[in-house]
């Protein structure tokens, strides 16, 4: 597979995991809070504001990543994202906070899988900065050639 | 027509986001409330061998009831039910034996914080799985307490503790505890704090450690103080003078 095809590749992947994670979100916002509230890690007054934001920033980003929209700042929002929810759920685990993940939903599941939630994000993440690294490579590459 | 820098792109997409999302929630008929109102915590029906706020409140008052933390040690430190003792579920096996002897003939009330914590009744069920049988759960116990202005404490529990004084909480007095105490006064936890109490006849008095002198609200009355548990020998060690 060519470096353009990994690339692409590797978009898409994460195009697709921000696909699946952002729908229930959208539909059940006030699960999500929930579950936003659960980490206690945000003030009560933006809970909601970016329960109801967030998802679409996800579908949005999935989106332009599927079109090749804007492709830069996307992978960089998508990246960021995922190093907060890595963040936030590193950190429950410390505190000993029990918590449901809202990564793709929002039941609650049992404490023994937050290893599990932190092991994927973190591997979403390095899917992430490898997109990234590819994406600014070709854009290195086709400027050398240009 | 030249497109728009890196930064004003992402600055677009959050905005775009934001747009969608409130305009989405606009329209719905159970749109949320952009801003989330403060809540006081409420506690919700008990369930189970769920113990509500008010009953956990008078058991305190009247000494009947040892509250136990679930949470991790530092959020105890952070702040705590005021003569609670920690014990995180995590880490159960390796302390339970330190608090065991404090727990029996008495109401354990287990909290931690949050609706969704699971902690308390995962160690109320350890708790009962090791024979104790009064033990209660005081669901969002952390939150719904503080809310209330009911005593809490911060700082580190001492590792030793006095079982006796839960009982008798309201009259302590040193003179009391010095025969008892006599076999255990340098006998610490590996890593806990150097204990003060030693006199210079190596007769501990039961104190409370800085921190928690130190709280504002120290009023329950079954603070814990010294203990040793599980009892051990009374073997003068040969390091005491």
């Amino acid at each position: 597979m060519t470096a353009t095809g990994l690339a692409q590749a590797s978009r898409m992947a994460l195009a697709c995991v921000f696909l699946a994670a952002a729908p229930h979100k959208i539909l059940v916002p006030a699960e999500f809070a929930q579950s936003l509230s659960s980490y206690q890690i945000l003030p009560d007054m933006l809970i909601n504001f970016i329960a109801l934001t967030l998802p679409w920033l996800e579908m949005l980003v999935a989106f332009l990543l599927l079109c090749q929209v804007w492709t830069g700042p996307s992978l960089l929002l998508a990246n960021a994202m995922l190093t907060v929810f890595l963040g936030a759920l590193v950190l429950a685990y410390v505190r000993g906070i029990d918590i449901a993940c809202g990564c793709f939903s929002s039941l609650r599941t049992p404490s023994d899988a937050m290893t599990l939630y932190i092991a994927r994000d973190a591997a979403f993440l390095v899917l992430g900065l490898i997109a990234a690294w590819l994406h600014a490579n070709g854009l290195k590459r086709k400027t050398l050639d240009g | 027509m030249k497109f728009p820098s890196f930064t004003l792109q992402t600055l677009g997409i959050l905005a775009l986001a934001a747009g969608l999302g409130l305009a989405f929630n606009a329209n719905r008929p159970d749109s949320l409330p952009l801003v989330r109102v403060h809540e006081v915590a409420v506690q919700a029906s008990p369930q189970d061998n769920e113990i509500t706020l008010h009953d956990a409140a008078q058991l305190s008052a009247s000494g009947q009831a040892v509250f136990v933390d679930a949470r991790d040690a530092s959020d105890y430190a952070q702040g705590h039910i005021a003569g609670a003792l920690s014990l995180p579920a995590f880490s159960f096996t390796q302390d339970f034996p330190l608090v065991r002897d404090s727990l029996h003939n008495s109401t354990v009330i287990t909290y931690c914080d949050g609706e969704h914590c699971e902690l308390s009744r995962d160690l109320a069920e350890q708790l009962k799985a090791h024979g104790l049988r009064n033990v209660r759960v005081l669901k969002n116990g952390w939150t719904l307490w503080r809310d209330k202005g009911l005593p809490t404490a911060t700082g580190q529990e001492p590792l030793l503790r006095e079982p006796q004084e839960l009982e008798h909480p309201a009259q302590e007095s040193l003179s009391q505890e010095t025969p008892r105490l006599e076999h255990a006064p340098q006998q610490t936890m590996p890593d806990g704090p150097a204990p003060e109490q030693s006199t210079p006849e190596g007769i501990a008095h039961p104190q409370e450690p800085a921190q928690e002198k130190s709280a504002p609200q120290e009023a329950t009355p079954q603070e814990p103080l010294l203990q040793k548990t599980p009892p051990q020998e009374s073997k003068p060690t040969g390091d005491q003078s």
